[in-house]
């Protein structure tokens, strides 16, 4: 039928050409609806052929009349999907968006750490407060170069007496389809050993990491450039339960309980995931690690994390609780100095009370180099989840035996604002 | 006698294996045929539809409950552990699954339904997304609220656009599956009959044809061919919601668009100030003040946002607050698709014939 083959042309061309040859027809003032609309005379002289001609005009006139405002409204209203598909690649943006994000998925997002020193008791709170209030600006990129090879850029700022420099935080290319069931990630990345050391600034609960976690590795975790391969377990229970092997070397600011690293590290990271029911998982970790000293001999740590997640589903807005644990050991061998042995825990519960407000408290421990009594630490922090891009963070720490205070204890308040723009890759659970 | 001679032992053990190998043979197309299409969806709706359109070639299961607020998934390793060995990944797409897709993937360790593979459909390609964001930075994600920077992306509670994502599904399953095909065509010929026939009425359809109904209702065209036409008369949804074509709505979060639009209905705003922002003082006085003006007497919201707010500008403006399943599985009357729209209808309807908005 004409009429069905008019309404079924996707292309607004072809409705258009199809209204023209019909705007003759259709050149009446009456309403096309009523069945006298089109002159029966007007109708028979287009149709020569006089064995077709009534039936035509009979055709005409039942099926394609009734459909003439559909016509004209479907050739009026444009196809809206086409219109927008048409209008973005007309566009720079458009095409641009098309080309390299969507062909690429490529992802950039900023984040922006601002944090400020209240009570300046210690000497890193005046650093702090001296940062003109930005720690730090870390640039984040991320894009498909296939299907299964992922590429990741974490550029983040670091500050050299008044300049800020940027600097290859993390920088890898994840093979996500390896035979043998393996995926692996190659270049520099933060090390798997345990679960606070591989939090990126903006990822952290806290204003600050760990007291143990400072210690153990420095202010910048334990890093490298090399091969992180990892793989599932098969199990009977369909547990998560993942290995993971590294192979790197170790980042010049590398330095264990202030003992410089250079050269190799291993790592290797077990972890287990039990969901105990939809609102609540156990995360178990057990991590071992070889580090080589710049003065020769070996560092070797072993780890275990534990974290406790809860989420009622019905409420998941409105409450959620993370109980979250951590302990170190470390042995350093170097070659002709005596060994030492160091350990340090944290633990660190969070409650979330309202959409947007979770309060928590960390409690920190750690042995110190050259110190004969440990340094330990109650932090309570309280955070404000005030949209999805920005949080609010105040946190207060109180020190005993604080390293950087010469053993003395020390009270520190801070306030941080964290701020993201852009598209960020979701944190790992 | 007890005693039988060792060949005749060997010959008896050949005949064994030769029947099990048989067995085994004549078994193996039958294994084959029975290994299902195994589709991992992010949120039961596209589950309910991949379910419809699949038949009994397909095993669907969903990522998300449908009393869970999609805002608050999180890439769990159980979900990792759920689509390890799926054929077919189905996402909402219009950056709803921004949160957590991405490790959930990747910790799957099935390449297959990576985002670039056939395995992995974007359920949102042919859907005309409401509430696009009219300028670069937004859909650059450069501003600070939680719009979503493609529209809103809880486009399945429109019939149509179930339609939509019917075909997509099964188009992209047709490629995952040739050899299902027809059945794969049946079924979704038989779901859009029933959807049709849901939305219009079944005499009307019969009449005029479900394909056709679609175009004069998006065209705003049905009216005046019903008014021409008047029987068979328009049943269905369309036809329950006709009296409260419209009515006007507080929704708590822009989450029924779709809906709403579909069935003429109009918002005037949500108790969130913004997306994702929880309602302030401030905010539910401006709810009221307009609720009053404008007399709107209904608040739609999901079962899983807190009462405290709406019931407050319930009972300052006399409205009633219509608590409602966005998902399948959401409530118990919504067992699947048809079961979501149906509870959603009958519970806007009873609750403004109570108010005294339908005669």
């Amino acid at each position: 039928m004409i009429r069905n083959r008019i309404t079924a042309f996707p292309k607004p061309w072809i409705r258009w050409a199809a209204l023209s040859l019909l705007a003759p027809l259709n050149a009446a003032p009456q309403d096309p609806m009523s069945p006298d609309g089109l002159g029966d005379a007007s109708l028979r002289a287009r149709v020569p052929d006089p064995g077709v001609r009534e039936r035509a005009v009979a055709n005409v006139r039942r099926e394609l009349v009734p459909a003439l405002p559909l016509v004209a409204a479907a050739a009026l209203a444009q196809d809206p999907r086409e219109e927008a598909i048409a209008a973005a690649r007309r566009s720079p943006w458009g095409w641009f968006r098309e080309e390299f994000i969507d062909r690429f998925n490529l992802k950039a997002s900023l984040n922006l750490d601002f944090v400020a020193g209240f009570l300046d008791a210690r000497e890193k709170a005046h650093e702090d407060a001296k940062r003109a209030f930005l720690r730090e600006a870390e640039l984040a990129l991320s894009a498909d170069l296939t299907p299964t090879i992922w590429l990741d850029l974490f550029l983040a700022t670091e500050r050299e007496g008044d300049e800020f420099f940027y600097d290859l935080e993390e920088g890898y290319l994840t093979f996500l389809a390896l035979p043998l069931g393996l995926q692996a990630k190659a270049g520099k990345f933060l090390a798997a050993f345990g679960k606070a050391n591989t939090y990126h600034t903006h990822q952290r609960p806290w204003v600050d990491s760990p007291l143990a976690l400072e210690v153990m590795f420095g202010e910048e975790g334990l890093a490298g450039t090399g091969v992180s391969v990892t793989r599932l377990i098969p199990n009977p229970w369909n547990v998560f339960s993942e290995l993971t092997v590294e192979i790197f070397g170790l980042d010049k600011d590398t330095a264990l309980a202030e003992l410089p690293g250079r050269g190799d590290g291993q790592v290797l990271h077990w972890r287990n995931v039990f969901e105990l029911n939809p609102a609540t998982t156990l995360d178990l970790g057990l991590s071992a690690a070889r580090l080589s000293l710049r003065e020769g001999g070996h560092g070797k740590l072993i780890g275990a994390d534990a974290t406790l997640r809860w989420r009622p589903l019905d409420q998941a807005l409105y409450r959620s609780l993370t109980w979250q644990n951590e302990f170190y050991f470390l042995r350093n061998d170097p070659d002709d100095v005596e060994d030492e042995e160091f350990w340090g825990a944290y633990t660190s519960l969070e409650y979330q009370f309202s959409r947007r407000w979770y309060a928590g408290l960390r409690l920190d421990a750690a042995e110190i180099p050259e110190q004969i009594d440990t340094a330990w630490a109650i932090v309570p922090f309280l955070t404000f989840r005030q949209t999805e891009r920005i949080y609010w963070r105040l946190q207060f720490n109180h020190t005993r035996h604080d390293p950087e205070m010469g053993d003395r204890a020390s009270n520190e308040l801070r306030l941080q604002m964290n701020l993201s723009l852009g598209v960020h890759r979701p944190h790992p659970y | 006698m007890a005693d039988i001679s060792q060949k005749d032992a060997r010959r008896r053990g050949r005949g064994g294996r030769r029947r099990l190998l048989g067995a085994i043979v004549v078994g193996l197309p039958v294994l084959a045929a029975a290994r299902t299409i195994n589709i991992v969806a992010t949120t039961p709706d596209l589950a309910a539809i991949a379910r419809e359109v699949g038949g009994d070639r397909v095993s669907v299961s969903a990522i998300a409950r449908g009393d869970q607020n999609l805002h608050a998934i999180e890439a769990k390793p159980s979900y990792m552990m759920q689509a390890r060995n799926a054929d077919l990944w189905i996402r909402v797409g219009l950056q709803q699954e921004a949160g957590y897709e991405r490790p959930i993937l990747q910790g799957t360790r099935n390449p297959k339904i990576l985002p670039g593979q056939p395995g992995h459909l974007d359920a949102s390609v042919d859907i005309d997304p409401l509430e696009k964001p009219s300028d670069f930075r937004a859909a650059a994600g450069l501003t600070l609220s939680d719009v979503h920077p493609l529209g809103n992306p809880h486009y399945w509670l429109d019939p149509y656009n179930a339609r939509v994502i019917a075909r997509t599904i099964a188009g992209r399953l047709t490629e995952l599956d040739p050899e299902g095909r027809s059945t794969y065509e049946t079924h979704l010929a038989d779901f859009l009959k029933r959807l049709d026939e849901r939305t219009f009425g079944a005499e009307l359809v019969e009449a005029v044809g479900g394909d056709r109904l679609w175009e004069m209702a998006d065209s705003g065209l049905l009216e005046a061919y019903l008014a021409e036409h008047p029987t068979p008369a328009l049943g269905g949804w369309l036809g329950r919601m006709r009296a409260l074509r419209g009515a006007r709505v507080v929704t708590y979060h822009r989450s029924w668009s779709y809906f709403l639009r579909r069935f003429g209905l109009e918002t005037i705003g949500e108790i969130e100030p913004k997306p994702g922002i929880p309602p302030s003082p401030g905010h539910v006085v401006e709810v009221i003040e307009a609720m009053r003006a404008q007399r709107v007497k209904l608040i739609l919201m999901e079962p899983y946002y807190s009462r405290q707010a709406p019931d407050r500008i319930a009972r300052e403006t006399g409205a009633v607050v219509v608590v409602a399943a966005l998902s399948v599985g959401g409530q118990p009357e919504a067992p699947d698709y048809f079961g979501l729209i149906d509870n959603l209808i009958t519970r806007l309807a009873a609750a403004a014939e109570a108010q005294g908005l339908i005669p």
